[in-house]
């Protein structure tokens, strides 16, 4: 603490304020400057468009002449009628089922196991990875192929194993495991890589004092390994669930909603009603929904990375 | 690290888990690796043997001339170049402002800057459905201008301009550089500019090679927006085009399991040259998402 002594000081003191003041100014304008591109950029392509989406979903759209008629709340009325709507998002939920139950133990268990491995480690990593390295688009198309029932490669299979033949793809009750499996194996593929790093996080010490203190395998699998990746793991159920409540690109190019919209998504119904049935304002309001409803689950996330 | 440790390892009960375990992975090698065997396959089989029953794995002929056939019924150089155009452009546009922001972030730290990452970071829980419509719209009669961006590349790349990722990815890179480089190159009189230039961003190079990596990964598999903006068949990248292929029921499986061969091989390199880039960014994926 400097103490100010007579009239000049004071003064001096004073220009160092201002110095230090326009440098900071300087500073705030420049980190703004570099800023800005960035601000521009989300400002345009992320928060104009979704701010028009909602306003747009309060308009009967108009293609030639947007936005169209002001309805209120009509639209959002209609989301609560529509059949259709109701089995998407019926639909939909079920895929996050699915994709709990079959996409959230594999890719951990197999993170567990691949950790034991000693010298091949790589191998593995890659072997499991494989499904990832082609277009996701072209994995789904050939998946299609291998789950045509007259031709397809699942039949035979399971002809060799003596099981009748199924029809896959046109079947209402089978469609949407059929159509969620390759992304199993590609969301697996890369899930697992998060498990294994998050498994490789836990130090080495901790298995060798259990050890020594007489803990068998399966105890330190409950006490020390479950433990130290259970806070990437809850996130990664909700990021999950984030994705699968979106799941669109598998029914589009699989099913295209189909048999009977035993397949159809809640994203898909909006892209249909938007795109077929230029219903702009229609297809924005379910999709205003479904963003509460998602940003309802990244707040549960984030206060969940909160309290790690 | 592993659960069995390596004086566990000499007993015969562990050895017996261990040799247990190694089955379980190999045995689930299969279900991943064939589908691109048959993939392969299906690729070399003749417009009639893709039908046969029982399917064979290995052809009965080898038809090579698919892989022609393809290249001379399709503009697959311009698929590809239309696919490349796009992820050149969006990485040089979304690395340059993603590293400035990130920059400004962690370094230069403005007044505002914690509002501003919560502006950035807050656009990762929008849908990108929810977006692709609006955006749709916005680029067919873009506010104030009127431009139109529809069938026009900018349509795609301009979009992905504002991906808060990469903004995250670098600004957490850089917040781990020590403060006591930044520091002495300002009393040097070094400007923010230069000090990014040739300070941070030879230090940052891995992680920019990551955000590159990543960005390239996913504009090469995207498709609804290209679908969306880009209906021209001028312009359609290689994830449009086996869209469409597939989708107009006039070319047979066996060609598309070319193209789907085709269009893998870009990502297949990129796998090979850099594994090591490709796996730190999925650890990266989650230890911070």
């Amino acid at each position: 603490m400097m103490r100010v002594k007579n009239k000049s000081e004071t003064k001096r003191h004073d220009t160092g304020r201002t110095v230090q003041h326009s440098l900071e100014l300087w500073n705030n304008i420049q980190g703004w400057l570099f800023l800005l591109p960035a601000v521009i950029a989300f400002a345009m392509f992320k928060y104009y468009p979704i701010f028009q989406g909602m306003f747009v979903s309060f308009f009967r759209f108009s293609v030639a002449k947007p936005p169209g008629q002001f309805i209120g709340f009509q639209n959002y009325l209609r989301l609560f009628k529509d059949a259709e709507l109701k089995t998407a998002v019926i639909n939909t939920l079920e895929f996050t089922g699915i994709s709990f139950v079959c996409g959230f133990w594999g890719p951990i268990l197999l993170a567990i196991l691949v950790n034991e491995v000693r010298h091949t480690k790589t191998f593995f990593r890659t072997a499991y990875f494989l499904p990832a390295i082609s277009p996701g688009i072209g994995m789904l198309v050939l998946w299609k192929y291998i789950w045509q029932p007259d031709y397809g490669l699942a039949n035979y299979i399971l002809s060799l194993v003596g099981l009748p033949p199924q029809l896959w793809l046109n079947d209402v009750k089978l469609v949407k495991w059929v159509i969620f499996f390759p992304s199993l194996l590609i969301w697996g593929g890369f899930n697992y890589l998060i498990y294994l790093a998050a498994v490789q996080d836990i130090p080495q010490e901790l298995f060798e004092s259990a050890s020594i203190d007489g803990a068998g395998i399966m105890q330190k699998l409950r006490h020390i390994l479950l433990p130290g990746i259970s806070p990437i793991v809850r996130i990664m159920v909700i990021l999950q669930i984030i994705g699968a409540m979106q799941i669109f690109d598998q029914p589009y190019i699989m099913t295209g909603g189909g048999p009977a919209g035993a397949s159809e998504t809640v994203a898909l119904y909006a892209f249909k009603t938007a795109y077929t049935g230029q219903d702009f304002g229609y297809a924005m309001s379910v999709l205003v929904c479904l963003f509460i409803v998602l940003v309802i689950l990244s707040y549960i996330q984030l206060r969940l990375q909160k309290e790690e | 690290m592993a659960l069995i440790t390596d004086n566990e390892m000499r007993m015969k009960k562990n050895k017996i888990v261990y040799v247990f375990i190694i089955a379980v992975l190999v045995i689930g090698i299969p279900i991943q690796v064939f589908p691109f065997v048959w993939l392969i396959s299906s690729s070399l089989k003749g417009a009639k043997d893709i039908f046969e029953l029982p399917p064979r794995l290995i052809p009965k002929t080898f038809f090579f001339q698919n892989y022609a056939e393809v290249l001379n019924t399709l503009p697959l150089h311009r698929y590809f170049l239309n696919t490349f155009l796009v992820a050149i452009l969006t990485i040089l546009i979304q690395c340059t402002i993603s590293t400035l922001a990130a920059f400004s972030l962690s370094k230069i730290r403005p007044k505002g800057g914690r509002l501003i990452l919560l502006f950035f970071l807050g656009t990762m829980m929008i849908p990108e459905q929810a977006l692709l419509i609006p955006t749709y719209l916005t680029l067919r009669r873009f506010p104030l201008t009127g431009w139109n961006f529809i069938n026009t590349v900018w349509g795609v790349v301009l979009p992905w301009s504002a991906w808060a990722w990469p903004i995250f990815l670098l600004k957490g890179f850089f917040d781990g550089l020590p403060a006591e480089l930044f520091d002495a190159a300002k009393i040097d009189g070094a400007s923010n500019m230069r000090i990014l230039r040739s300070i941070i961003v030879p230090l940052s190079k891995p992680i920019i090679a990551i955000v590159i990596l990543q960005t390239f990964l996913a504009v090469y598999q995207q498709f609804v927006f290209p679908l969306i903006m880009m209906p021209d068949s001028r312009l359609w990248t290689i994830t449009v085009a086996i869209y469409n292929m597939q989708h107009s029921g006039n070319f047979g499986w066996h060609l598309i399991m070319v193209l789907l061969v085709y269009a893998t091989i870009p990502m297949l390199l990129v796998f090979i040259f850099a594994q090591k880039y490709l796996v730190q960014g999925i650890k990266l994926t989650g230890l911070k998402a």
